[in-house]
């Protein structure tokens, strides 16, 4: 009869996949993790080259970064970093002897692929450490996945108060400051600006997305104690492509001073839409975006002139070690400027490496407790975390000047004065 | 000999065992994690074919209702404490009500329209779950404490033993229940309303309180799976959970296994499933898995519309009847 | 002018026509910020009507919801992105390339694909829908999922006119969706398979009966419907950022519009699309743009259920 059929079809198929299922469970190659019919984009193995044959075991630490998707410009560039620092760890030997085998997924900027990728690298892959994405959002859901066993989680961009509100002990953000402190330093040198230059409005202007919103809404608090009022929010969906009628409406309002909560693509957009509608702010502020510097001058071009943003390292800087990663960097991978990210990411390992050397042990309890005492010496300067992971330290201003970047702000990293008010874009 | 190995006593046991005994067999939390899924897409696409496959409106849109169940379990989780594996249950109940009532306003429409309609509504879920940030966190999405039960943490081996077993009670009574309307005279009545709506109204069905009965109790189930769903990833947001690909593979699984009959899902289901993992395995990080999809429904639709099992089923039956009439005229 | 006119004393910003008011998370916007809106609203309102020309075409002959126009446009987009980055032809004139070529795989599509289903009306939907995944899968897969955009110079350049902006590329778009109506109210109205096509959408049966070759008059509809989103995508490479999975959001828009104008009615496509982008835009301005994209899907729904012939449809008598 044909429910008979149906029925021994269906107990082959769970046969079959019950055999394959124990079969496979011996070896350790399974195919990937992901979740339901749901799952979009999905990881890609990719081993750095500086694994090579060593008489210890090698040292296996996992990653997954947005190489593709909305932070795909900052996931790769954090990419450059990691891998440039795994070649030197190698090349002097390894750590504790061991040389460093680096595991690394594409989550496509999407958090479930992300959260599932640590699942994947800490239970299948057995790595011994982790090290974290690109971006606040892509680093609140993993680090939880890391915390479930006690892995240590030093990461290079997520800074945002979202990070550290949940009370996990494992996160380091390898930055100078926290995202919220991020604003402080320009706050500063807008409110420090003389009377008759300073702006009187501003306006707000976001993606939904923990970090740059964070940001922001930082900077709005202080310049609104400080005495300006801001005459417009607007929060956008984090993928928004199209800002006319945002800009349309901002033209209309005409604010002094303009500060966009952005990663990369939607800072360009902005700009051009604001100058389709006519609004020549007399200073712009976003949050990522202009860090990139060859991106964001391939995109704006002459537009770039006079904006500002906060970063957290600069490739002129002489703090201790920054020299000779720069020298590296262009070494392996060219004479483009070099992004942030990468020195974040490289930051990263830093300390991890030495928080390994320090405490001779790679075991992540040990090395928990030791990231949350010591200082370490890396190209951001010396970093040092509170109990939850926040960095105790201070960000920069910079701005485009000339088709390139330099900082201006505070007095111990300036590199030149400050233009203002900005030029039309 | 093959009467027995085919009949009903001795298959359902047996499927049965291997079922509740696969999370102590297989250890490795990757083919745990596999056959839940597994088990879910079967529970999703039984029960949207309780409105797609025996009233035959194609609905893609049921996304909406995984989705609605899985944020009210995880609020009720996060403000009132409620553990999922109990609540989803009783919030399955919301979920179904307002399946009911969206079902009672969209039903209007026909065919091709309705098929529109339901997209545009997960379209519309997802745009309300980014907006009302204040309850649901919008794009942030909300986070579930780590699965335990009590003050008792699951441990990282043992984590996704529970699911697997709720999981599985969920199948089953989805399938009974699918049973169970398929035997009635309500099943029947919405099998009449697909092969002819016009006559079976003129018969004196209720042809617009049978639909909405139907697109209501298959959301109930939708409702049950989001829920457990938002607790086994404890994260959800709006792009993910309200994603009109859920559904067009929850559809395409039904169609593939045979549309309307009771096994065809779950058939589907065992078979895209894991297939579906391991492109996404193999080929991750591009986006061929959706060409894969898509050129599946396509080819399924075009060669094989009646799903795997009828197709079979039918081949056998000729084979069956032209043995018979050999027989016969010999 | 009004402001810098009859109120010199005055800057801008504190004439009349430039006060906003709030009430909590509705802000009415000044009158000229208004009118501003309103304009953009219209010149977007154009695009979107020459992209679901062909959509609501196709469904005027052959009964059949072709969800996959929106891969198509996006299709046509990356083929005039290309065409701009190789050869560095302008997205206009990329069209005259464009459009045979997709209109030769509409052709191919309807031919070999949609020929073959026995109910159209029902089972369209979805295989339409299987083969924009598929496409987009595709399009995803070789051309990965960096958005892109074509830039020509004029790309920034705005024309003023009594204080408002009009930006030369929504500008161009407009003009060019007016000319490729025209020439489409042209065909259906001069020419023999013009007029095949509108026997056949009156009533296909009867246009059989005379004589029309109903089979051949689908597949050429189809094919102009397809090429027409070749026009459209290119316009679309001009104004907005896409990539592949773009094609989801457009094809929401165009079916909210062509449901809207009621299916099969080309004029009505017209007059909905210029209200839709005017109401997207306003939404934009006045609420937030989050919510914008809530008007096409609340007319789709609205529409199907209430009114499901749209503005100027006729009411078809489906079979349940």
């Amino acid at each position: 009869m044909k429910s008979k059929i149906w029925k021994l079809m269906i107990s082959i198929a769970m046969v079959s996949l019950l055999i394959t299922a124990c079969g496979a469970s011996a070896t350790e190659a399974p195919p990937a993790a992901t979740e339901a019919p749901a799952a979009t984009e999905a990881p890609a193995a990719t081993e750095a080259p500086a694994a090579t044959e060593a008489p210890a075991a090698p040292l296996k630490i996992g990653a997954s970064l947005p190489l593709t998707g909305d932070f795909s410009e900052p996931g790769t560039a954090a990419k450059l970093g990691y891998e440039l620092w795994v070649e030197e760890v190698n090349n002097v030997g390894g750590l504790l002897g061991r040389q460093v085998e680096f595991v690394l997924y594409d989550n496509a900027s999407d958090p479930d692929t992300a959260v599932a990728d640590y699942e994947r690298l800490i239970t299948e892959d057995k790595v011994d450490l982790v090290v974290g994405p690109f971006s606040s959002r892509l680093v609140i859901p993993t680090s939880e996945v890391a915390a479930k066993y006690g892995y240590a989680f030093p990461e290079p961009a997520g800074g945002a108060p979202g990070v550290f509100d949940r009370g996990l002990t494992n996160i380091f953000f390898c930055q100078p400051a926290p995202g919220a402190d991020q604003a402080i330093p320009f706050a500063n040198y807008i409110l420090g600006l003389p009377e008759d230059v300073r702006p009187k409005t501003f306006a707000v202007v976001s993606g939904d997305d923990p970090f740059n919103l964070g940001v922001v809404e930082a900077a709005e608090k202080l310049l609104t104690d400080g005495g300006l009022t801001s005459v417009l929010k607007e929060v956008y969906p984090p993928d928004t492509k199209d800002f006319s009628s945002i800009a349309a409406k901002v033209a209309d309002l005409d604010p002094d001073l303009i500060l966009g909560g952005t990663i990369f693509e939607d800072s360009v957009g902005q700009i051009q839409a604001y100058k389709e509608a006519g609004y020549q702010p007399r200073g712009a502020f976003f949050t990522t975006g202009p860090s990139l510097p060859k991106e964001f001058n391939e995109a704006l071009g002459s537009a770039t002139e006079g904006i500002f943003s906060a970063i957290s390292w600069f490739e002129d800087s002489t703090t201790e070690t920054n020299p000779e990663f720069v020298a590296a960097y262009h070494d392996k991978y060219g004479a483009d400027p070099i992004a942030e990210d990468s020195a974040n990411a490289y930051t990263v390992g830093q300390v991890l490496q030495q928080a390994i050397e320090n405490t001779q042990s790679v075991d992540n309890a040990t090395l928990i407790d030791e990231m949350h005492s010591a200082t370490f010496t890396t190209v951001v300067g010396p970093l040092k975390f509170d109990e939850v992971g926040r960095p105790e330290g201070s960000f920069m201003i910079l701005q485009w000047q000339g088709g390139t970047y330099v900082m201006v702000y505070p007095d111990f990293a300036k590199q030149a004065d400050p233009v203002w008010p900005k030029p039309e874009w | 000999m093959m009467r027995l190995l085919l009949s009903n006593r001795i298959w359902l046991p047996l499927g049965l065992a291997i079922l509740l005994a696969y999370p102590l067999v297989q250890r490795s939390q990757y083919y745990q994690h596999v056959m839940i899924m597994t088990m879910m897409a079967a529970v999703l696409s039984s029960s949207w074919n309780i409105i797609g496959g025996y009233a035959g409106y194609t609905s893609l849109g049921h996304a909406a209702f995984f989705g609605l169940g899985g944020y009210l379990v995880a609020l009720a989780h996060n403000h009132f404490d409620w553990h999922p594996f109990i609540s989803t249950w009783f919030l399955a109940v919301i979920v179904m009500t307002v399946a009911l009532i969206l079902g009672w306003i969209s039903l209007r429409t026909h065919g091709s329209a309705f098929v529109v309609v339901t997209i545009a509504m997960v379209f519309i879920f997802r745009l309300v779950a980014l907006n009302l940030s204040s309850i649901t966190n919008g794009a942030r999405g909300l986070t579930q404490p780590r699965p335990g039960w009590g003050d008792v943490q699951w441990s990282p081996d043992f984590i996704k033993v529970p699911f697997h077993y709720m999981m599985l009670v969920l199948l089953c009574l989805t399938i009974f229940a699918s049973w169970r309307i398929r035997q009635s005279k309500f099943g029947l009545g919405l099998i009449a309303i697909r092969e002819d709506e016009g006559k079976a109204e003129a018969v004196g069905i209720n042809t617009m309180l049978y639909k909405v009965l139907a697109f209501g109790f298959s959301a109930y189930f939708m409702g049950v799976a989001g829920g457990i769903y938002s607790y086994f990833f404890t994260y959800i947001d709006p792009q993910f959970i309200f994603d009109v690909f859920t559904g067009v593979t929850m559809v395409l699984i039904a169609i593939l296994g045979g549309r309307g009959t009771l096994w065809g899902p779950v058939l589907g289901a065992f078979i895209m499933e894991p297939l579906g993992n391991w492109v996404i395995g193999t080929f991750g990080g591009t986006q061929i898995h959706l060409a894969v999809f898509g050129g599946i429904l396509l080819v399924v639709m075009l060669f094989m519309p009646q799903g795997i099992l009828p197709t079979i089923s039918n081949v056998v039956k000729q084979r069956e009847k032209a043995r018979v009439a050999n027989a016969v005229s010999q | 002018m009004l402001g810098q006119a009859v109120l010199p004393a005055l800057t801008q910003r504190q004439s009349l026509l430039f006060c906003q008011r709030s009430f909590g998370i509705v802000t009415l916007p000044s009158t000229h910020l208004l009118i501003q809106t309103v304009i953009l609203g219209m010149l977007v309102g154009g695009v979107y009507a020459l992209m679901s020309s062909g959509l609501t075409l196709i469904f005027g002959v052959m009964r059949v919801i072709n969800v996959a126009h929106g891969a198509f446009l996006i299709l046509g987009a990356y083929c005039t992105y290309w065409l701009f980055q190789i050869a560095g032809l302008d997205p206009l004139i990329s069209i005259a390339l464009t459009a045979p070529v997709l209109f030769l795989l509409g052709w191919l599509v309807q031919r070999y694909v949609l020929s073959r289903l026995d109910n159209p009306e029902r089972s369209s939907v979805l295989i339409t829908f299987a083969l924009a995944i598929t496409m987009e899968g595709l399009m995803g897969t070789f051309w990965k999922t960096t958005l892109r955009s074509v830039k020509p110079e004029y790309a920034s350049q705005v024309i003023e006119f009594a204080t408002y902006r009009f930006p030369v590329t929504r500008l161009i778009g407009f003009s060019a969706a007016i000319l490729v109506l025209l020439m489409l109210y042209i065909i259906l109205q001069r020419t023999n398979l013009g007029r095949a096509i509108r026997a056949t959408i009156q009533d296909r049966n009867a246009a059989q009966l005379v004589g029309v070759n109903v089979q051949a008059v689908s597949a050429m509809t189809f094919g102009i419907g397809i090429a027409t989103a070749a026009a459209g995508g290119s316009l679309l490479s001009m104004i907005y950022s896409f990539n592949a999975s773009s094609q989801t959001d457009w094809i929401t828009r165009i079916l909210s519009v062509i449901v809207l104008g009621g299916m099969g009615s080309l004029p009505g496509a017209l007059v909905a699309a210029l209200i839709l982008g005017m109401m997207e835009q306003l939404t934009a301005v006045v609420v937030t743009l989050y919510w914008s994209p809530i008007v096409f899907y609340l007319f789709l729904f609205l529409t199907l259920i209430f009114r499901p012939q749209g503005l100027m449809g006729e009411i078809t008598r489906e079979k349940a």
